[in-house]
């Protein structure tokens, strides 16, 4: 539900970033942000958890080009991945626009992917959305390690809608801008749909 | 007119979105029962809230905890002193984590009823890692004694007692008794008992206290793990 600010002409759109504790949510925003022009995006804000694990909310507009007249602008988030934190991420999640499902590979971290996706599904439809109606991209991350699953494993648990999907090494930049592009293309495409069809 | 509601229908976090995303000036009143603020909004963003106890962002964060109130917000443009430098989504969020880490915390909390008793395997291989307060916590843990009684007697802050119990309990340390009833000697006794003797005095008579608990309750994982325990300090002198 991208908001409209007519009297700066701006559509504003949000991605969040989601996925189980330490998967590399903040690593994605953390490199999109170092690499970016300056003038292009805002500030990084970052709320520490105890335990020093995750930052856990950041926030970066990115300027992209305009449609309609409007400018359009992405704020990124990322939601706190340890369980405890499920109002938080509820709270993050109102208004997404587009979500990038972050998985960690390693083996052992399947269960808590699978967990985490289905607290995904769960906390959007306690909105009414669903991901039949919410873009979504799939990264497999941490593809560098020894340890990891099959990228076909992992979709098969964790993706079987086939949204697009990209591995990545977010830690090294790898696949973090396909990621980002390809959600910022799909939220953009729904968002015309929608107009089209009288809904926004 | 204004844009009323309680917080059943749309809560405070949400009601904060909406303002800030329409970017809304005005006056923000929020009120349950006798407690009420007042919250400022210039251009979707909080610039200052005021309870009648405090004032600053522990008030958003305080009534982001909130399940129940209502609120009323009436548009105004004229300027609003900033009080709060905090962007509106940062205290949003970092009133939600508080939240959650409240809700974490309190559903490991103990009954304030609740009898406890040591474990005493788990008590002489953690005693010397545990805080100061934890500590002294523990030498009133007697499978007689409440928790409330345990926080009253402890002489710490009651906050910093309360959390103390709850590490013991999280650590496993102490666990709660459930055969045990308020010792009726503990209730009459109030603030005059003397002070309880646990499984952390190795000089046995709370040993057999404890095994004395333990055969009342039968459990011989526990009675194994007891006897372990006394043997610990024994060879600790022996070397």
């Amino acid at each position: 539900m991208a908001s409209i600010n007519y009297a700066l002409k701006e559509i504003v759109c949000k991605i969040v970033y989601y996925g189980p504790g330490m998967c590399g949510k903040t690593t994605n925003l953390q490199f999109i942000h170092q690499h970016t022009q300056p003038d292009k995006r805002g500030n990084m804000v970052s709320l520490a958890t105890p335990g020093e694990r995750t930052l856990f909310f950041d926030f970066l507009p990115l300027e992209a080009a305009q449609v309609h007249g409007f400018r359009t602008k992405f704020q990124l988030y990322t939601v706190p991945g340890q369980v405890m934190y499920n109002s938080t991420r509820k709270l993050v999640l109102r208004g997404v626009d587009g979500v990038i499902f972050v998985c960690d590979s390693q083996w052992e971290k399947m269960r808590e992917n699978l967990e985490s996706f289905r607290n995904l599904i769960e906390n959007l439809a306690s909105y009414g959305y669903s991901l039949e109606t919410t873009p979504c991209v799939v990264q497999y991350n941490k593809r560098d390690l020894p340890n990891i699953a099959p990228v076909e494993y992992v979709q098969y648990l964790i993706n079987p809608r086939q949204t697009p999907s990209f591995e990545g090494i977010a830690i090294h930049g790898e696949g973090v801008f396909e990621s980002l592009s390809e959600i910022c293309s799909l939220v953009l495409a729904n968002l015309t749909h929608k107009q089209k069809a009288g809904v926004a | 007119m204004a844009l009323t509601g309680t917080f059943e229908d749309i809560s405070f976090g949400e009601l904060l979105q909406v303002l800030n995303v329409g970017h809304k000036s005005g006056r923000l009143m929020v009120w349950r029962g006798a407690e009420k603020a007042d919250i400022f909004v210039k251009d979707g963003e909080v610039f200052r809230a005021i309870s009648r106890r405090e004032r600053g962002p522990e008030v958003v964060y305080r009534i982001l905890g909130w399940k129940s109130g209502e609120f009323s917000f009436e548009r105004a443009d004229g300027p609003v002193l900033r009080e709060i430098s905090e962007s509106t989504e940062h205290l949003i969020l970092e009133g939600m984590k508080r939240y959650d880490e409240w809700e974490h915390f309190e559903a490991q909390m103990p009954d304030m009823q609740v009898v406890l008793r040591q474990r005493a395997f788990a008590v002489n291989e953690h005693f010397e890692a545990l805080s100061l307060q934890a500590q002294t916590v523990l030498r009133l843990v007697d499978a007689r004694r409440n928790v409330a009684t345990i926080i009253r007697e402890s002489g710490i802050d009651p906050a910093e007692a309360f959390k103390a119990v709850t590490e013991l309990l999280v650590e496993g340390i102490v666990e709660e008794w459930t055969e045990g009833t308020l010792d009726s000697e503990v209730l009459a006794a109030k603030d005059r008992l003397p002070e309880a003797k646990g499984a952390i005095d190795f000089q046995a008579s709370s040993y057999f206290a404890s095994k004395e608990q333990l055969t009342r309750t039968g459990n011989p994982a526990d009675a194994a793990a007891a006897r372990g325990a006394r043997r610990s300090p024994l060879r600790g002198r022996a070397g």
